[in-house]
């Protein structure tokens, strides 16, 4: 919290610590935040704590105890879960050494007297660490099963991906939501309800083809009824709508975030309704199935829902919105059953008062809302593996005092991924051989090796966990001026569709870039509010911002834009990462007792340094002439690799890394097809290729199909068309295999729907029985394609680029026992893996050492590269590059790989810029620099302007150093349209398409950018882009723009990591131009965590005076191009 | 006590950050050495002396253990559950790691015996033991073996109880043993009614069992709306007379009559038995 927000919360708390005081003996509802601790010696049962407001000023000690008691009191709250949870949290705290104080906000409280007269401060109820959110729909699984929310949330259990599930998510519900959606919009905008019905239509035939796959696997365990109903319903949907809505004037929202900072959750209703004349909001949240309804004991009813409404409702209700009504809309076969919250089994069980401020409301949430964040964020345990083993005992964690009695007679096992995988004692019922113990029982190396990483993805974790609460209470000057995470003061030019044009006067100067997620909200309102709409941003220009909304907005007067981060990939890293625990110890087939390091399988062992994998042996390879030596050496260690072995393939910049996994692939399909011997079980397939981005997956099939036209029919690319994908890619997705958009566009749905997507399924199905190459990225691994499929061969691309429990993922596909090879294939010496900025890097125990883990090292810091430290010996670095011409390639290679890079042909290592503008029908300009040498660097030492503008957005959550340099631009603009404003009108486009503009900020590439524009409309083809959104393109010219240049030799935590200098020069094919100032990066600075960086920037500048010796290379001044 | 505080936050501290540290002692003196030895103790860690890892609680593990499989033997399977978690806190030896474990398999065993009704289909209490046994690779083949032919057997018993008249009267007379023993008068007094229902058609027409069978059902019907010509007052009164224990013994006493047979080893042999290693000679002096 900060600046007015906080002195408006110091005020408001100290004015409750008044009323309290004036009303002694009397329990008074606050409803204020506090920052409390401990005072003494921490004790359940009663707590003592010292109370400040958020500007840190005491206001007193307060107490705790258990059943909400406080002296003079004559009773006890049973089964009250405020004081045991409040007492986990703080020791949990404490353990951590986490001495900050804690935030509650308190709702109800009393001053008491004390037998010796004292007057003492009680809190009685509160929400704790309210920062924290969390969402309705997590409330729901607390009351569930607690156990569960540990297990899934925090711990990160998940299913077995090698065991085929019978469901794979509801298609039939999300069908229903989507029409409902869809028809809800056009119906409240025009009242036709035939528009209303095709759209209804048209969001059902768009869930089915995205969710293809997964239908697929449904067929043969649900019954096709069930995919009956979205189409049956819509007569009814329908009905409803113009029942509802036909001649009333309201307002929709659907699907919009909506968040309360004082009660740490927030949520996504389906729809809200906003009657126009002035009527009570109306929360609607549909519901299609019934897997956590609750049962109204007196009629045997049962009705899902109604936890997360009550949620929604009280979200509204702290924002000020006393009489919102709350409705669970329940779709049941054909029909629409709206239930009012009052009259939802949950109010009914509980005896909930709605009419009045009930606080057993409150209580409700506020339980599953404390024990849910406790559990998550694992103050419950923490990493003690007597805690961790000890919270199975018990499915409703009584230590943590709440009351659950009302709710369940038991946990959904059924749904639950620890039950499946015999963790969960209450779930070995039904499962296999129960892991007793599993953390304690776990080898010592692989226990503290996964605590390692869970950390530190916990904590990327919980800072994304509080980044609402932050947006809310700083105010959107600082967010907007010092972290560059907010644009205010915008107008909404246009809508087309779901795209808004907002514009404002002044210039933008954000870290906001595209592909971002942003909350877009009226500036009269705080971000997450129900006016709060998600979006995606489309483009960035000086004054201008394109936003492809998730519901149209109203026309306001001013509006900001909040960003609210990228996809969380947390959870499926914590999900890989705990599946190697479960997994290893589990597949040992030792229970009961501690397993030792030595008894895991062989490529467990491999992973935890207990054992050295193989040398890499030289098997028998298939003819292969496009392929250089040291590939075919790769190639042949690859098909030698014994079932639990694994190979690490090192390829620098251009070396053919795509090119050798299609043939790796390739082969292993044919030894797959001819040396079959009818015995394979079916769902044993022989290549998995899992990389980290799409674009590197999208590259192996391109590679694939082009390389090897005949295994088109085998491969596979897992997950959905998206708009950025090659056509030839989309094709092999499962859905486009199996012509899914064209047959649900031909057929008509509302006459023969089901039966067309049934004819659809069983094509889809034949298709995915004779998929030999399976492609995706490391997040697909529990993608439908891939559930319930091993293979002999997993290779992973881009390793260096994975964290490591992101690679974990890969295991998960091997066979039981990871009796399977594993190839990673990647560069540590180009770019880590990318990781919060916030990530502080945790204490490498010394015994880590034997993992290869060193001082400094992190998230960031990947499993290719620790094992390469670690196996030097099963290491295969691919030598021979195929991108850049020599000069290029000498600086790289002399750089940065010793001296081993080298060009694959004389023609590349030969090539020039001139010879490419030569094939266009070009000549390069006479005189300028670009009929000079392929290497150039343009120094700015001496240039008074050319200085970096200093960082900028380095407050807030994650600070963004957001330097620009305008000189550099304007040198590079002047550079770029020496080359192409020479040329010929029609062809400059053809020559900008060719050229590439790197710098490691996102703001001086948005000044290039329009620099760039200045000179000349076609340089809008030229790429000016990050080093990290570079990695794996390569351009004929690149222009590097070094930025830093300052008087401290400061040169950024970016630069500071020297990989990003590797990747950003190593994508030039023909010339390569590096502007900035030399002495920043090579002069001493004093700060040690540099020496490393500087040592390779020395020697970078060195080999190019080298160069330039040899007549390769020419360094010029800056001044001298104006 | 403070010195064994301080080694027992600084563990605790230590664990709680994911390692599973020994506990040193501070130094050789006497007190620092006791004090780190009891904290170990409690904490059912390790203790490094000399060199070497010793498990100080490893025979509370072992105390633990025996007083949970006690428990489970007389069927009070939440005593033996908490017992057989400190166990497994303690255990640091794989062979009691491992009996801890068959134990706690042995408590679903019992419980699904004792909670299920017999031959419920689809379950199956022997599948804990059955499942686990084959991975337990530090145990004797012998108590293996034992311990299967156990879970079979009451399985087998608890199957046959579906369809047996005697054999259930035993596992109901087992469930009313139980609820007595927890302190539940009444749930004892419903398991013995039902007991006397279905074996009532057997009883001699003098029913020796009534005098005490009708005070029980007068409680019972106390709790439900009384019926046209039942005065409240007289089921009160004779409510006041029902003994559990009493019908229990007087139960016990009339159906081994009528049965011929002591329906009080019926009911035992639904008890989970015990391994026991017959060969004195092994015993050692540790």
């Amino acid at each position: 919290m900060s600046g007015a927000a906080t002195e408006w919360a110091s005020q408001a708390a100290e004015r409750a610590w008044q009323q309290l005081r004036e009303s002694t003996g009397e329990p008074q509802w606050l409803d204020v935040s506090i920052l409390v601790r401990p005072v003494g010696e921490l004790r359940p049962g009663r707590i003592v704590l010292e109370a400040l407001t958020e500007d840190e000023h005491l206001l007193g000690t307060c107490a705790v105890f258990n059943g909400e008691w406080y002296p003079g009191y004559q009773g006890s709250t049973p089964y009250s879960h405020y004081a045991p949870t409040l007492y986990r949290v703080l020791l949990a705290r404490q353990r951590r050494g986490e001495t900050e104080p804690l935030r509650l906000q308190v709702l109800k409280a009393v001053v008491a007297q004390t037998r010796s007269g004292r007057l003492l401060p009680v809190l009685l109820k509160f929400i704790i660490a309210p920062e924290h959110t969390l969402t309705g729909a997590q409330l729901e699984q607390v009351y569930g099963c607690p156990l569960r929310v540990f297990y899934t949330r925090f711990v990160g259990i998940s299913y077995d991906v090698l065991r085929s599930r019978e469901s794979g998510g509801d298609i039939r519900g999300r069908a229903i939501h989507e029409g409902y959606r869809r028809a809800a919009a056009v119906f409240v905008a025009g009242g036709d309800l035939e528009q209303a019905r095709i759209a209804y239509l048209e969001g059902v035939r768009r869930v089915w083809v995205e969710w293809l796959t997964t239908l697929c696997l449904k067929l043969s365990a649900g019954p096709l009824q069930d995919h009956r109903q979205p189409l049956e319903v819509v007569d009814e949907i329908l009905d409803y709508c113009r029942h509802r809505w036909e001649g009333k004037a309201l307002r929709l929202y659907l699907e919009r975030l909506f968040y309360a900072p004082s009660r740490g959750i927030s949520g996504r209703a389906d729809r809200i309704e906003q009657p126009l004349d002035g009527g009570p909001l109306r929360i609607v949240e549909i519901k299609t199935s019934g897997m956590d309804a609750e049962q109204d004991p007196q009629t045997g009813d049962r009705h899902p829902g109604g936890l997360q409404a009550l949620a929604y409702r009280e979200i509204l209700y702290s924002l000020g919105e006393q009489r919102a009504e709350a409705v669970v809309e329940e779709i049941r076969g054909a029909r629409i059953k709206p239930l009012p919250l009052e009259q939802h089994p949950l109010t009914r069980r509980l005896r909930l008062d709605l009419s009045t401020r009930d606080e057993r409301v409150v209580d409700l949430i506020a339980q599953a809302r404390n024990i849910g964040y406790c559990v998550s964020t694992g103050l419950f345990t923490g990493y003690d593996r007597y805690l961790l083993d000890r919270a199975g005992d018990d499915w409703r964690l009584r230590e943590l005092g709440g009351s659950f009695e009302f709710l369940r007679d038991w946990p959904p096992c059924r749904i639950c991924p620890a039950q499946h995988r015999s963790v969960c004692l209450y779930g070995t019922k039904h499962a296999g051989q129960p892991l007793y113990s599993l953390f304690r029982y776990a080898p010592n190396r692989l226990f503290a090796y996964w605590a390692w990483f869970h950390r530190q993805l916990k904590a990327e974790e919980r800072a994304s966990r509080e980044l609402l609460f932050h947006l809310v209470n700083t105010p959107a000057e600082t967010l907007e001026q010092s972290e560059g995470v907010t644009i205010g003061r915008l107008r909404l030019a246009r809508q087309d569709g779901l795209d808004a044009i907002f514009t404002r006067d002044e210039r933008i100067e954000t870290r906001i870039r595209e592909d971002d997620r942003v909350l877009v909200t009226p500036e009269t309102r705080a971000p997450g509010q129900i006016f709060s709409v998600e979006g995606t941003v489309k483009a960035m220009g000086e004054r201008e911002l394109v936003v492809r909304l998730n519901d149209r907005v109203a026309v306001e007067e001013t509006y900001r834009v909040d960003l609210v981060g990228g996809y969380d990939m947390r959870q499926w890293q914590l999900e890989g990462l705990t599946d190697f625990l479960v997994s290893a110890v589990a597949s040992t087939g030792v229970r009961g007792r501690k397993v030792q390091a030595e008894e895991l399988p062989r490529l467990a062992r491999i992973l935890l340094g207990v054992e050295r994998p193989s040398l890499p042996g030289q098997a028998p390879t298939p003819p292969a002439p496009d392929l250089n030596e040291t590939q075919r050496r790769a190639l042949a260690a690859a098909l030698a690799l014994q079932p639990g072995d694994l190979l690490l393939i090192q390829g620098p910049p251009g070396t053919g890394k795509t090119s050798l996994i299609a043939h790796l692939a390739r082969t292993f399909l044919a030894r797959h097809l001819f040396d079959y011997d009818g015995r394979a079980e079916r769902d044993h397939r022989p290549v998995l290729i899992l990389t980290n981005t799409h674009r590197a997956a999208d590259e192996v099939v391109l590679k694939l199909l082009d390389r090897f036209p005949e295994v088109a029919p085998f491969v596979i690319r897992i997950g959905a068309r998206r708009s950025d994908m090659d056509e030839r890619v989309a094709r092999q997705t499962l859905a486009e295999r199996a012509g899914a958009r064209e047959a649900l566009e031909q057929a008509d749905l509302a006459q023969d729907g089901a039966g067309a997507l049934f004819r659809l399924i069983r094509r889809a199905q034949t298709c995915h029985d004779h998929g030999g190459i399976f492609v995706g990225t490391l997040g697909s691994a529990d993608s439908a394609e891939l559930r319930g499929l091993s293979f002999e061969l997993v290779i992973v691309d881009e390793a260096g680029q994975a964290t490591e429990p992101a690679m974990l993922q890969a295991l998960r596909h091997l066979p039981p026992g990871y009796a399977g090879r594993l190839v990673l294939v990647g560069d540590h010496r180009q770019l880590p893996p990318v990781v919060s900025d916030e990530l502080i890097p945790p204490p490498v125990p010394e015994a880590f050492r034997q993992l290869g883990l060193e001082a400094g090292d992190s998230l960031r810091t990947s499993a290719f590269e620790r094992l390469a430290r670690l196996y030097p010996h099963a290491l295969i670095t691919l030598t021979e590059q195929y991108r850049m011409n020599a000069p290029i390639c000498t600086l790289v290679s002399e750089t940065f790989y010793e001296g081993r890079l080298v060009p694959g042909t004389r023609t590349v290592a030969e090539q020039t810029l001139a010879g490419w503008l030569a094939d266009l029908g070009l000549s390069t300009p006479p005189g300028s620099v670009w009929s000079g040498p392929p290497v150039v660097l343009v120094t700015t030492e001496r240039d008074p302007g050319a200085r970096d503008s200093g960082a900028r957005f380095i407050a807030g959550r994650s600070p963004d150093e957001a330097r620009d340099n305008p000189r550099e631009a304007e040198v590079i603009a002047t550079l770029l349209g020496g080359l192409v404003c020479s040329l010929p009108p029609e062809l400059r486009r053809d020559v900008a398409r060719g050229i590439g503009v790197i710098s490691p900020y996102r703001r001086q590439n948005t000044r290039i950018r329009q620099e760039l524009l200045r000179r000349d409309p076609a340089l809008a083809e030229a790429r000016v882009d990050t080093v990290d959104r570079f990695q794996g393109s390569e351009r004929e010219v690149i222009v590097v723009s070094l930025v830093n240049s300052n008087d401290e030799a400061a040169i950024g935590r970016l630069h500071a990591d020297w990989r990003r200098m590797n990747v950003a020069i190593s994508r030039a094919r023909r010339a390569l131009v590096i502007v900035g100032d030399r002495s920043t990066f090579t002069r001493d600075a004093g700060r040690p965590e540099e020496d490393e960086a500087r040592r390779y920037y020395r020697a970078f500048f060195a080999e190019i005076e080298r160069l330039e010796r040899q007549g390769q290379a020419r360094v010029l001044e800056s001044q001298s191009l104006s | 006590m403070a010195r064994v505080n301080r080694y027992r936050e600084s563990v605790g501290q230590q664990r709680f950050a994911g390692e599973d540290p020994v506990v040193y002692p501070a130094s050789s003196a006497a007190e620092e050495v006791a004090a780190a030895a009891i904290a170990a103790e409690r904490l059912g860690g390790l203790l490094r002396l000399d060199g070497r890892a010793i498990s100080p609680a490893e025979d509370l593990a072992a105390a633990e253990l025996d007083a949970g499989l006690r428990a489970l033997s007389n069927w009070d399977i939440r005593l033996a559950r908490w017992r057989l978690a400190l166990a497994a806190g303690y255990a640091h030896l794989p062979e009691q790691q491992q009996r801890v474990s068959l134990a706690r398999a042995l408590a679903q065993t019992v419980r699904d015996l004792l909670y299920e009704p017999p031959g419920r289909p689809r379950v199956k209490p022997e599948a804990p033991v059955l499942m686990l046994l084959p991975t337990l690779d530090r145990l004797p083949r012998e108590e293996l073996d034992f311990y299967a032919e156990e879970a079979k057997r009451l399985a087998r018993l608890w199957r046959q109880a579906g369809k047996d008249d005697l054999l259930w009267s035993g596992w109901a007379l087992a469930r009313a043993r139980v609820t007595l023993r927890d302190g539940e008068p009444d749930a004892a007094l419903a398991w013995l009614l039902r007991i006397y229902r279905r074996n009532r058609a057997r009883l001699p027409a003098d029913d020796p069992l009534e005098r005490l069978v009708r005070p029980a059902e007068a409680s019972v019907l106390l709790l439900l709306p009384l019926a046209e010509g039942q005065d409240e007052a007289e089921l009160r009164k004779l409510a006041e007379d029902a003994s559990p224990h009493d019908l229990l013994v007087a139960t016990v006493a009339t159906l081994s009559q009528v049965w011929n047979t002591d329906l009080l080893q019926v009911s035992d042999r639904f008890a989970l038995v015990l391994f026991q290693r017959p060969e004195l000679d092994r015993e050692r002096p540790t």
